[in-house]
């Protein structure tokens, strides 16, 4: 009889919990019925028990069959665009961290073995953060039951009209995968550099042909500070490039979401960047410093010119390129 | 020949998954539990596995077709399935197109087995 109970449990716990005890339930009285139909009165032994269960067949596909419906964190119609977001990030960010290492080994050749450790610790964070990330996207889309365009068009499955199948797309519409991958390259590129280098990110300085100090770009506590708005920067930078890959071709929609996340990432930049606090304020300091030049130099007034127009020249430079990515978009949404 | 046989009973069994709800719910106009089932329908000629049938009352009774209650009564707790107003509703149409499966299906026979006897 332990038997029944054992084949009962295995069951129930492949169920819906609140489905269980009915289940189970229902599951023993089929049992003893079979049992007492087989046996006609002979007393039950333990092979008779085992001939029914192996006639109602294993615990697995009896769950399944309760279950009906196959249930997904990404279903088949998703699968593939998820397959395909997943590789390429991957692979993007883990040849990113891969350049970083071997800049890091070439600047620095005798600290290998560090720069070897932080290689393999990037690699692990990055990877599990992009693994969870995209598949918790992708899971997000699947609950809410989405289709990519590209795949399965927007029309309903049942009753659906052949005029809504999707036009094909216009050569000059069509979305690049390479274009796509550009974008994301950037987006990694971006969180890695700021991530895991930011003290290779500004002027080096070389004692003969050794790395001997670096002069950062950005201040590495206020960095620490605003990380998450990077975060949310390099997501929203991923999210547009998935947005364009599942759509598939420019339309008007597309350039309008388009429009809306540069403006999301134009007010996050503007907030990472405000007060310049991000900057490293002790930049000329340290550089004339290195340089042996004194403050009443007036190359000491130069370096500090350029150093105030180099970063209103990468801000503008910023500004424009999103303005030119969101007025691309429009314009091959609404050319003929 | 086996492999003939093999294509038979795999279209069979395509055939009679088909078959199955209907049967199950034509014998739902009294109450029955599952096991009373499985002989009811095997008796008359249309065997299926209680694994089969148990799972299927539950999703039956999920789309409003039957309606069930346990009877602890007596000997062994059972539960008990009927068929509901709706469930009675979508039979009689079942039924219905049923019989008119049956019609087409005939006639295409006597047509094909008419052609061929013409050709030979």
């Amino acid at each position: 009889m332990e038997m029944i109970e054992r084949y009962i449990y295995a069951v129930s716990l492949r169920l819906p919990q609140g489905q269980r005890r009915d289940i189970a339930e229902e599951l023993r009285s089929l049992i003893e019925d079979m049992l007492e139909e087989r046996n006609d009165g002979r007393p039950i032994e333990n092979s008779d028990i085992e001939k029914v269960l192996i006639e109602l067949g294993s615990p697995a596909k009896l769950a399944e069959k309760y279950r009906g419906t196959n249930r997904f964190l990404v279903g088949p119609d998703l699968f593939p665009a998820y397959l395909s977001v997943m590789k390429m990030v991957l692979i993007i960010a883990v040849s990113a961290i891969g350049i970083i290492f071997a800049v890091e080994t070439i600047l620095t050749p005798m600290s290998i073995l560090q720069h070897f450790v932080d290689f393999l610790i990037s690699l692990f964070v990055t990877a599990t953060q992009v693994f969870a990330w995209i598949t918790a996207g992708f899971a997000v889309a699947q609950y809410f039951d989405m289709e990519p365009f590209g795949l399965a068009g927007v029309y309903d499955r049942k009753k659906w009209d052949p005029s809504e199948l999707p036009t094909v797309p216009d050569e000059k519409k069509r979305i690049k995968r390479g274009d796509v991958l550009t974008g994301i390259i950037f987006s990694v590129l971006l969180l890695v550099v700021i991530r895991f280098s930011n003290h290779l990110f500004g002027i080096l300085l070389f004692e003969g042909h050794d790395l001997e100090t670096t002069i950062p770009f950005l201040n590495d506590e206020k960095l620490v500070e605003v990380m998450p708005l990077i975060y949310l920067l390099v997501v929203f930078g991923i999210a547009k490039e998935i947005t364009k890959l599942v759509a598939g071709k420019w339309t008007k929609k597309l350039a309008i979401t388009n429009l809306v996340i540069n403006g999301a990432i134009f007010l996050l930049a503007m907030l990472i960047l405000r007060d310049q606090a991000i900057l490293n304020p002790d930049f000329v300091q340290q550089l004339t410093e290195s340089w042996g030049v004194s403050k009443q130099q007036e190359e000491y007034a130069t370096i500090e010119i350029v150093w105030n127009q180099s970063y209103n020249l990468a801000l503008a430079a910023f500004v424009i390129s999103l303005l030119i990515d969101t007025m691309t978009g429009f314009y091959k949404a609404l050319r003929k | 020949m086996s492999e003939v046989d093999e294509l038979v009973e795999k279209l069979l069994q395509e055939l009679r998954r088909g078959t199955i709800t209907i049967g199950v719910l034509s014998q739902l106009d009294e109450p029955q539990y599952g096991y009373s089932l499985v002989s009811i329908l095997s008796e008359k000629g249309m065997p299926i596995e209680p694994g089969t049938l148990y799972p299927l009352l539950r999703r039956l009774e999920k789309q409003g077709l039957l309606e069930s209650k346990w009877d602890t009564n007596g000997g062994r707790p059972r539960k008990y399935y009927l068929l509901s107003r709706k469930g009675k509703e979508v039979l009689d149409q079942l039924k219905k197109e049923w019989k008119s499966i049956v019609g087409n299906m005939e006639g295409l026979f006597r047509e094909s087995e008419g052609t061929n006897d013409g050709n030979d």
